[in-house]
């Protein structure tokens, strides 16, 4: 199996099976710290599809310096943030989206836990899915968020103290 | 800073396993003897099982999005063709990504895709097709 870093190097060189390789295994993920972010699931929709073209026309500059994983969230973050900016100015339209959750998935999620979750600001909420469901350590993870460690630490204990005061 | 708190603010790596060994040894020797850190850990490890049973019920996008990208990237399927027999382990498919390009085939056998006709490079952030 290739690495990251040796996909990045063919997506480089055109190799449109390696964009493949890449997007599958990245996909799930960006359109996940996404949501965190964005909070919406047509606009999470639109953040992996814009990361996923970026990478595409930008992988020829990755120069290796940090993981794949860290520069393909924080290309995630910068499109996520770049939409959220362009919708609150009025200058997008939302595309027209075939975002459908399986009814069958949704009620499997503790509703309770999903509102607590999304209550939080969206800072907390990507620091939490950085930290604990991408399992990046804390250089990484202020890595993604441009931040430093000391503000990931913070976001993250005043995060699971705000969860812990609504669900325990 | 109390030590109590330099451990609480570890917690989250130590739970995910990214500490180095003497921060995980020293969070470790603490907790065994400090009742309040050991609640503050019990609290983190329910909120990482929380977040991360949330996360994983998330549904599943991958394929409709990459059918945009495919298209904003240039390189849309115009026509597919595929004939052979998934039960038999291959698959002979062709392609023409736009209309007057060349068509790429590919044979997919025991799971691998093997090219048999066609190449492809990048300009300008789209695809051109070249025959092999």
């Amino acid at each position: 199996m290739r690495t990251d870093e040796a996909l990045l190097w063919a997506i480089g060189q055109a190799d449109r099976a390696a964009f493949q390789e890449l997007y599958d295994r990245h996909a799930d993920r960006v359109y996940r710290f996404a949501l965190s972010f964005v909070r919406n699931g047509p606009l999470a929709e639109e953040v992996l599809q814009e990361t996923m073209l970026a990478v595409w026309k930008q992988a020829d500059k990755f120069r290796g310096s940090s993981k794949a994983t860290t520069w393909i969230l924080g290309i995630a973050r910068n499109q996520a943030h770049g939409l959220l900016r362009r919708e609150k100015r009025g200058e997008r339209l939302p595309e027209e989206s075939t975002f459908e959750a399986d009814p069958a998935e949704v009620a499997e999620i503790d509703v309770r836990v999903k509102q607590a979750l999304e209550s939080l600001s969206s800072e907390h909420q990507e620091a939490l899915h950085l930290v604990f469901y991408e399992e990046m350590s804390l250089a990484d993870a202020a890595a993604v968020l441009g931040i430093p460690e000391g503000t990931v630490k913070s976001r993250l204990y005043y995060a699971r103290k705000a969860l812990a005061k609504e669900l325990l | 800073m109390t030590e109590c708190e330099r451990i609480r603010d570890l917690l989250p790596w130590y739970v995910t396993g990214k500490l180095s060994s003497a921060d995980t040894a020293a969070v470790a020797a603490h907790i065994q003897s400090c009742d309040a850190c050991r609640q503050e850990l019990a609290e983190v490890v329910w909120v990482r099982h929380t977040v991360s049973a949330e996360r994983s019920e998330l549904p599943a996008v991958r394929q409709r999005v990459w059918r945009r990208v495919m298209t904003r990237a240039g390189f849309r399927d115009v026509a597919h063709v595929d004939v052979g027999s998934f039960l038999v382990g291959f698959r002979l498919g062709a392609n023409a990504r736009r209309p007057g390009s060349p068509v790429r085939a590919s044979l997919r056998v025991m799971g691998r895709n093997v090219r048999i006709v066609g190449s492809q490079r990048k300009e300008e952030g789209g695809t051109t097709e070249d025959s092999a």
